[in-house]
């Protein structure tokens, strides 16, 4: 293929990507409100309220303070939506080849994830309100909470892999491509699970929700970080948080859940890259009832310095463990082969 | 981020915001999450209740009354009858007593599941606020059968009840109790051992004991931090005399007394189910007779009209104790007419609270004592949109020009 | 689940239907007049509201035959929400101003 051939077919799949995926996102939060208000014993919103809350939002005035730093406030959504799309391009969706997979592997998704939460924090910060710029404080010191668990974990996987002898452990093409979990022993299996769990808790804090939600507080902050984000912008970070839903879940099933329809079930190729798909998307939702809805319905909110507590003390800890944990089983099985 | 800067920042919350269900204006000094000081005005939402029932008679502003507050309005009732009641010489049929103490107690039972609802609802824990509203629902059918509505239940008058209970509405109070008995295990279950709950409310908002006192904190809040006041116990009226109503202290449940909003939560759960004992027994022991000592309401007004006195209705509301004071002086509306809700003693307990706590902590401690603000609000000073405040001389030297001004 | 109670108590009210009465419809119709139309046409059913209590108080209904004109009643109401009409001895009843007390209503056992 010519490099115009490469560039253009590139241009096409970010297109088509990032379709599916505002689209994708918003139907998850429709489930996810569905299922909480079910679960709440409230009927709640049809599926397609998001698109709704969008349309609506996109006609509403968009409305800049008067001390705020407009290029920063308007720019910071902006960065926030295209940054989240930009992630999904290196995520394989079911047997789909994923656009930029090839050029980026998973250490660059986990910086890249830290750029909505940036624009976020830009934005709070000139948002020049007392509530948002405390949302934009503890934005900052939440996800330096985080990352350290999520470091653990993708860590965690890659070397095991490397162990196991898979050619660059980092592409989540061959993460992916390698089901880890047939790769460990027993004891792998212990540490896998402990990895799984970290990885479940840090998904609500990137998505910012309860009970790790302190930037944004309703009830404390009256939205923290966008109190003063109105109309346009408001609907961008809405498909910000659409998409970063959709990641997220994307994220886990890579990691831990990559088995597709296909590879069980013989089927034509076109009729396979759709049911993996579907598949696909019933694992995200499946992760991303668990790990978002359940729990945000299910707790009360941390205050900001239990948030760190949580994350620096308790789930580093499980994370650790789950790591030793794989390197004993990594040497046992060494051990075993040698034997 | 205030690490590094010397001086600490101003955070105003209010009149409107969502930690706060009524409107009252807080100004936080804040070093970086901790507040280090914390000034709040309220009588932001002053109505002039008094000011209207002065141009009432009694048998009117019973259903203002009704009206001062959206939860309790049987307590403000209940005290305006009683002192009108004592101003008349009025002696009220044993059995409206009952009926009294009955829909007190359910007021109580309705009010408590509804604060338990939103201190769940600011510790961002929305499906327990979904859960205690539904489950508040069947007292407030109870209600609505009983009175023919769910708020401003206009039940009470000068003199009586304005309704019997039938025989047949005994089988739907039982079925609420019974049902409120078997569930209150689990509303303990869910509020007191939920790990997230208790990391939010364990040691946080402390009350001690003597600030409590010192503060004169009526109700829940008085108890929680183990002060053994409760009107019901210590100045029984209505049916409680005959009744065995004991204080709720929170050692009772843990063992120990903090003064935390963790145990203002047990001491409010554990009313609800205190309440449901009370309203079984005046079930059983109810006796018959008249509902009320004079019907025929001309009569009513004309003793009313004729009636010299003051004097003061107490009544233990869900929020503590609610307090009347009326004086009247031979004509239709009364001279003078007091209203002091229970939240007024209350809100002065916020400052020792909600020094050296994190922002986060700001609602759930605001909503800890249950603060009913409207109802409270008795004073709003507004001239020509500035607004001024007056301190204890001031409003002394005040009193004592419209005492001379009412003697002359 | 012995540290987060509420979990069991979620999972199984998710299998369980919600607690919400239906009135008028599943989903507020676009338009609740257009949809009133399209129940009286029969194209729609209604979901009946909540039942009230046989003593509910609702809005005052004014027996004009059996009035004698005494004004008890104006002179009861908290709301000064009935005006007595000097010329016939017959009241007005201002709804807007009425607050459903019941108290203009003899009292009834």
């Amino acid at each position: 293929m010519t490099l115009a051939g490469t560039i253009g077919s590139i241009i096409l799949w970010t297109v088509l990507v990032s379709l599916f995926g505002l689209v994708a996102g918003l139907f998850l939060l429709g489930i996810d409100r569905k299922l909480a208000a079910h679960m709440q014993a409230r009927i709640g919103p049809p599926l397609r309220q998001p698109f709704i809350d969008i349309r609506k939002l996109l006609v509403k005035e968009n409305i800049v303070p008067e001390n705020a730093i407009p290029w920063l406030f308007n720019s910071a959504p902006v960065i926030a939506v295209v940054s989240s799309l930009v992630i999904l391009l290196y995520i394989p969706l079911g047997s789909l080849i994923s656009p930029l997979g090839m050029y980026g592997d998973l250490i660059l998704v986990m910086y890249l994830l830290t750029i909505p939460a940036l624009a976020m924090v830009a934005g709070g910060f000139a948002s020049g309100s007392p509530y948002a710029t405390v949302g934009a404080q503890r934005e900052m010191v939440t996800m330096i909470g985080y990352e350290f668990p999520l470091a653990i974990v993708v860590i965690g996987i890659a070397w095991r892999l490397w162990a196991a002898g898979v050619a660059h452990p980092f592409l989540l093409s061959s993460i992916a491509g390698n089901p880890i979990w047939g790769i460990v022993g027993p004891l792998g299996i212990i540490g896998l699970i402990l990895l799984l769990i970290v990885l479940a808790v840090v998904t609500p804090a990137e998505l910012s929700r309860i009970p790790f939600d302190t930037q944004e507080a309703e009830t404390e902050l009256a939205g923290g970080l966008l109190v003063e984000y109105s109309g346009r912008n408001l609907a961008l970070f809405s498909l910000s948080t659409a998409v970063k839903t959709l990641v997220m879940g994307a994220l886990a099933v890579a990691i831990f859940f990559p088995w597709n329809l296909s590879s069980f079930v013989a089927m034509p190729a076109g009729v396979a890259q759709v049911a993996d798909l579907l598949f696909f998307l019933a694992k995200v939702v499946l992760v991303m009832f668990i790990t978002v809805t359940l729990v945000r319905v299910g707790m009360a909110r941390f205050r900001i310095n239990q948030v760190v507590t949580v994350y620096w003390v308790h789930f580093a800890l499980i994370g650790l463990a789950g790591l030793l944990l794989l390197m004993a089983d990594s040497a046992l099985g060494t051990a075993a082969g040698v034997l | 981020m205030s690490e590094g800067k010397k001086s600490p920042y101003i955070v105003p919350i209010g009149p409107t915001h969502p930690a706060l269900k009524e409107p009252v204006m807080f100004t936080f000094e804040m070093d970086g999450e901790m507040i280090r000081d914390v000034d709040f005005a309220p009588g932001q939402t002053h109505r002039g209740i008094e000011w209207m029932g002065m141009r009432r008679n009694p048998v009117q502003i019973v259903h203002l009354t009704d009206r001062i507050c959206g939860i309790c309005g049987v307590s403000h009732t209940l005290a305006f009858s009683r002192a009108v009641e004592q101003i008349t010489e009025i002696e009220v049929p044993e059995r409206a007593d009952y009926i009294r103490t009955i829909i007190a107690e359910f007021e109580r039972i309705q009010s408590h599941l509804l604060w338990a609802g939103v201190a769940a609802h600011e510790l961002g824990f929305d499906s327990l606020l979904h859960l205690t509203w539904r489950v508040r629902e069947q007292s407030m059918d109870v209600i609505e059968n009983l009175t023919g509505n769910r708020v401003n239940y206009g039940l009470v008058q000068v003199g009586g009840v304005r309704r019997d209970i039938v025989p047949e509405q005994h089988r739907i109070i039982e079925d609420c109790l019974s049902a409120y008995e078997g569930l209150l295990g689990k509303l303990l279950d869910l509020f007191l051992h939920d790990k997230t709950i208790a990391m939010r409310c364990r040691d946080v908002g402390l009350l001690s004991k003597e600030d409590a006192l010192k503060l004169c904190t009526v109700g829940p809040t008085a108890r929680a931090s183990g002060v053994n006041v409760d009107l019901r116990q210590d100045y029984p009226y209505c049916a409680y005399g005959d009744l065995d109503v004991r204080a709720i202290l929170p050692d009772q449940y843990a063992g120990e007394t903090r003064g935390d909003v963790y145990d203002r939560i047990v001491v409010r759960l554990l009313e609800v189910g205190q309440s449901c004992g009370i309203i079984r027994q005046c079930l059983s022991e109810m006796p018959a007779g008249e509902i009320t000592a004079e019907p025929k309401l001309a009569k009513l007004l004309a003793i009313c009209k004729k009636a010299r006195g003051e004097a003061i209705g107490r009544v233990e509301a869900p929020r503590g104790e609610c307090f009347h004071y009326v004086l009247m002086e031979g004509k239709e509306a009364p001279a003078s007419w007091k209203v002091k809700a229970s939240s007024y003693s209350n809100l002065m307990s916020w400052i020792p609270m909600l020094r050296g706590e994190q922002i986060a902590d700001i609602p759930i401690i605001v909503a800890s004592i249950d603060p009913c603000l409207s109802c409270t609000d008795r004073v709003a000073v507004v001239r020509a949109a500035s607004r001024s405040i007056y301190s204890k001389d001031d409003l002394h030297r005040l009193s004592v020009e419209k005492t001379r001004r009412l003697q002359q | 689940m012995a540290l987060l109670p509420m979990f069991p108590e979620l999972l199984k009210q998710l299998f369980r239907p919600p607690a919400t009465n239906r009135f008028p419809a599943k989903y507020l119709p676009p338009s609740v007049t257009g949809f009133l139309e399209k129940v009286a046409a029969g194209q729609a059913t209604l979901v009946p509201p909540v039942q009230t209590p046989p003593k509910f108080r609702g809005k005052i209904e004014y027996q004009r035959d059996g009035c004698i004109g005494c004004s008890l009643c104006v002179k009861v109401c908290p709301s000064n929400a009935i005006e007595l009409l000097e010329e016939t001895k017959r009241i007005r009843i201002w709804v807007d101003q009425c607050i459903f007390c019941d108290r203009c209503i003899p009292p009834r056992r």
